[in-house]
Parts: C-alpha cells; structure tokens; sequence
C-alpha cells in the first residue's frame, strides 16, 4: 500500500470516529496499521489471532468506544467463529477492515485464489454486510459509511480493500 | 445421544477404515466421545481448539491414518481458517462429523445463529454434506468414504463429507415443545416458522 | 474447593460499579446467584471472555474489570496470553476456574486433567502476577491482592468438577442491552443510537 493510500485509509477512520483498533499485522496494509498505533488518539491492540481481536472490539465497544479490526483474508477466517457467536449472534456493532486479495487480475500467487472462493461468500454466509473499496477515491466513503451502517444497523459491517488501493 | 445412536455411529466409522479421531468434547456427543476414547481401534486425539483438530487429522491423513473430526456447529465455525488453508487449498480429505446445534427444535438462544451458518458455510468451503436423522448412520458414512476415496477430481478433491447426526427424536420433540413456548426468542430462523409448521415437521423428524 | 464457593467469596470483595464478565457454561448462573448487579455480563462464548475483558478494561481504565473465565474456554485462544501479557491492562483480573473438564458439555477432560500448568503457562507469556490456587483461604488472599494491585492479574483456582444450573434471569440478548445501558448511566455517555454516533 502506497503510503498516501494508507493516509486515506487512516484520515478515513479518523473521520469515522473511529478510537480503538485490533490488528494483526499484515503486509498490505501495514502502512495504515502503523500510523494508527503511532496515534495517541487510537487505543490499539495487537493480537495474535483475529480472533480476540473481535472479542476486544466487542468489549471495547461495550466501554463505549469505536471499534475497529483491521486484518487480512486470511485473519478472516480465523475470525469466523467469533464474529458469528459474539458480533452477529449479540448484535454488536465492529468496523471489519480487510485487506482482500485474490481478485482477478491481482498479481497474487495460487494460495490467494482462496480467498476468491472465501471471504465474499462468508460474509454472505455470516450475514455481515460489505462496501468494497479498490480505488482511492472510493475508500474514503466506503469507510465512512461502513461504520455509519454499523452504528445504525447495531451489526458488525466490513469493508474490502482491493486492487490499486493496496498496490505498492 | 441414544445408546443404540452411539453405537450405529462407531460401527459405521469402523466399516469406513477410520482409525484416528479428534475432536473437542461437546454436551451432544460426549457418549459418542467416551465410546471412541476407550475403543482401541482409533488413535484418539482430544484437543483445545478445533482448529487444531483439522491440523492434526490433516497430518494424520499425510502419514497414512483415515481421520474423522468430531466437530461441533460452534466448532466448525472455529475450524474455518485451516479447513480452508489445509483441506481447501491442498485437497486434503477428512470426514466431519457434526451434530447439529441450531436446528428447528433447538430452544437454546445462542444456537440460533448456526443454523444460519453451517450448511451456507459447508456450500461454501465445498464440502458436500448428508443430513442423518436416525441410525441410518452406519451406511452413510461407509458410502461417504467411498465416495471420498473415488473424489479425485478438481475440487472435488475435497472429498470432505459432513454429516449433521441429528438429537435423538425424544429430545427434539422435547426441544420442539420449548420452542414452541418461547419460539419469539429462539432464533431468527425459527422466528420465520409460524408454530404450525414446526408442528407439522416434526412427523419428518 | 468448589467454584460457587470462590464466587461467594469474591462477591464480598467488589464494589457495585467493579464490571464482571463471565465464560459460557454453569459459571454464568452461580455468579448471578450470589452477585446479581447490572455491572455483570454473562455467557461470553468459547474464547472470547478474556479478550473481551481486556477491551473492555482499555475502553474504562478507571474501572475495575474482572474474567470469570475456564480452563476450556482460555485453551481455545491460547494466544491471547501474549496479548494481555504485552498490553498489560493494570485494572483487568482474570480469575479461571479451572476444573480440568468440559464440565456443561459432558465432563470429558480438558489438557489441564493432564499435565497442562496454566499459571505457569501465563507466567511463561509474561503476566507476572500469575498464581494457582487449591485451597479457599489462598483464593480470598489472592483476589484481595490481585483486586488492590496494578494488574493484570491471573489466578488459576483449581476447583472441583462440581457446579450447578442456575439460571442468570436474563434471555440472551437481552444481557447486552442490561449491561450498555448500565455503562451509559454509570459514565455518562451514550452507546447505542443515533445520538451516539460522531457523523452526521
């Protein structure tokens, strides 16, 4: 990610009201990852699996902040569990940030493929509804409006980062 | 879990060659689960996380085991990152057995949401699937390996067969009549049935 | 030692506004029975009880939040040891109940029925004060010194197989809303709806 991208990814969370971030670090977004740890006005939590960092969203949004996890597809699926017993079965409302790889024309190797056939499907399967964002100018709003939507909706809300905004 | 359930369980998994079992101990399995423990004929694997479980069958399949999952609803959502990055992606076969949490009938709250999840996700991760209401079990899960051992072809490769063995019908007419007092709150899928057609599945039960 | 005893005994030591929140399982209903305040939130899932607590003591530093959380549940996640160890949440207490089986699920054994050493295992990740307890008068000693120092604290209470259906009076979801409105009133701030939302 190119860091003026990961500016936007960053601005956008801000604007969002966004305050607290579970992560894992990941390789395409960790530009934003770190501008968000070197904020002072973000709480973060790095994780060592996507799986708590759910949970700590889930409690940090019961203390009254705004959560959001910023993982990849992979950390996804390891999510799975509690984003279905914990955020959709209670009806908590977190900010899912994906890094989405595996689109066709992404310059990504046979493993990527998987998630072609995974994390949209999921969603679906989960019941979490989604904004995608490959281009600059789309993520700001696809961001934004997410977490407006998750807010309203008390449901978790994820967005796709794809394409040239995760482009080095 | 009915005695004679249980046991139509263990004879089909011993006519179908499995011989290494994981799984993580759930209320609607833990006979079948004490039964398999002390059976010398499998090599038992209890683990923390289900997760763990598809690694450990996945490697016991490599060394030449015939590995079956005992895996909760709750379970198999834990179990979806290494059933994709290890069954899905290297094609690697292994029998799930899942009993199913979540159905009509079930009047616990919390296990509404799996009957939103289970079977979308098997369709899903490409798990082809047979639902089991009664001890018919033993032949369906020696025709399922069968089919699993023949799969060999694109992602059929999966071969992964799930089976939902279903409560027994005591317990589910038990279940259907909690639900049917408190079926506002149950779930949202149960929400969508009106009572009467609860009450008119229950003969298919 | 039997769990409902270490409940009874840790209710006499929190405060009204201390945030409790509880594992899934037969824990949930014991510590309704004996500390039935709206600053408790029960039947967290599999896993997911610690890494709740531990956002949910970032989220109120000045509150005291305390885990009731068991051996199964914590073996799940085992890496969120790490992460607690390296965030160190100074008012969060884990207190596990460790009675070695999946005890509302049929009772079969959990790794620490083997030769699994939790405490130690926290220890080992970094939570300094880590401590495993067998007998009643070690428990009280411990969550009087875990509750009055800068934690995290991790008491592993070894307790008997044993333990009771209770029910919590609260349906589900519903336990949620308890506890958002409790937070709301108690900080005054706003969660849930629209006028809690920093956009337009």
């Amino acid at each position: 990610m190119k860091t003026e991208y990961a500016s936007i990814v960053y601005d956008a969370l801000k604007e969002a009201g966004i305050n607290f971030v579970a992560y894992l670090p990941d390789d395409q977004i960790h530009d934003a990852q770190k501008m968000i740890v070197e904020d002072a006005g973000f709480v973060t939590v790095a994780v060592a699996n996507e799986g708590e960092g759910v949970a700590a969203c889930a409690g940090a949004w019961l203390g009254g902040k705004k959560p959001a996890l910023i993982i990849a597809d992979s950390g996804f699926l390891v999510a799975t569990w509690p984003l279905a017993s914990l955020t959709v079965s209670y009806g908590i409302p977190i900010l899912v940030i994906i890094a989405h790889r595996g689109e066709v024309g992404d310059r990504a190797n046979w493993r990527f493929i998987t998630y072609k056939f995974t994390t949209e499907p999921i969603l679906h399967a989960l019941q979490i509804p989604y904004v995608r964002a490959s281009k600059p100018e789309e993520t700001k709003e696809a961001i934004t409006g997410a977490q407006l939507s998750a807010s309203l909706w008390q449901h978790p809300v994820a967005v796709l980062l794809s394409g040239e905004i995760l482009r080095d | 879990m009915r005695a004679e359930a249980v046991e139509a369980v263990v004879q089909g998994l011993k006519q179908a060659g499995v011989d290494f079992i994981s799984l993580l101990p759930d209320s609607d399995f833990s006979e079948l689960q004490r039964r398999v423990g002390d059976d010398r004929g499998f090599a038992y694997v209890p683990v923390s996380s289900e997760a763990i479980g598809v690694g450990v069958c996945a490697g016991a399949w490599l060394g030449g085991k015939k590995p079956a999952l005992l895996v909760p609803t709750s379970g198999f959502l834990v179990a979806v990152w290494p059933l994709t990055s290890l069954c899905m992606a290297w094609g690697l076969p292994l029998l799930l057995l899942i009993p199913y949490r979540g159905d009509i009938g079930d009047a616990f709250w919390l296990m509404g949401p799996y009957k939103d999840t289970t079977e979308p996700l098997l369709s899903v991760l490409h798990i082809p699937y047979v639902v089991v209401l009664n001890n018919l079990a033993v032949g369906w899960i020696e025709g399922n390996t069968v089919f699993r051992e023949r799969g060999r072809r694109g992602h059929g490769d999966l071969a992964t067969a799930a089976f939902r063995v279903q409560k027994t019908i005591e317990r589910q007419s038990k279940g259907v009549a909690r639900c049917l007092q408190e079926s506002t709150i149950v779930s949202p899928s149960s929400n969508f049935f009106k009572k009467r057609d609860i009450t008119t599945r229950l003969p298919d039960l | 030692m039997t769990r409902h005893e270490c409940l009874s005994i840790l209710a006499t030591l929190l405060k009204d506004e201390d945030l409790v929140v509880t594992a899934l399982g037969w824990v949930a209903g014991e510590w309704h029975s004996v500390r039935p305040k709206e600053s408790n939130l029960y039947q967290i899932n599999m896993g997911m009880c610690t890494p709740l607590c531990l956002g949910l003591a970032l989220a109120l530093p000045h509150r005291r939040v305390i885990a009731l959380e068991s051996d199964g549940s914590v073996l799940l996640y085992l890496g969120n040891l790490t992460t607690l160890a390296n965030k160190r949440p100074g008012n969060l207490t884990v207190i596990v109940f460790d009675n070695q089986c999946y005890l509302a699920t049929g009772g079969l054994p959990t790794a620490t029925a083997g030769v699994t050493d939790l405490a130690g295992m926290a220890r080992a990740a970094g939570i300094r004060d880590a401590y495993e307890v067998r007998e009643l008068g070690d428990f009280e000693e411990q969550a009087r010194a875990a509750l009055g120092r800068e934690g995290p604290s991790y008491i592993v209470a070894k307790v008997d197989p044993t333990g009771k259906r209770m029910s919590t009076n609260i349906d589900g979801k519903e336990a949620k809303y308890h506890f958002v409105r409790y937070i709301e009133k108690s900080e005054g701030i706003r969660i849930i709806g629209t006028h809690a939302m920093k956009m337009d």
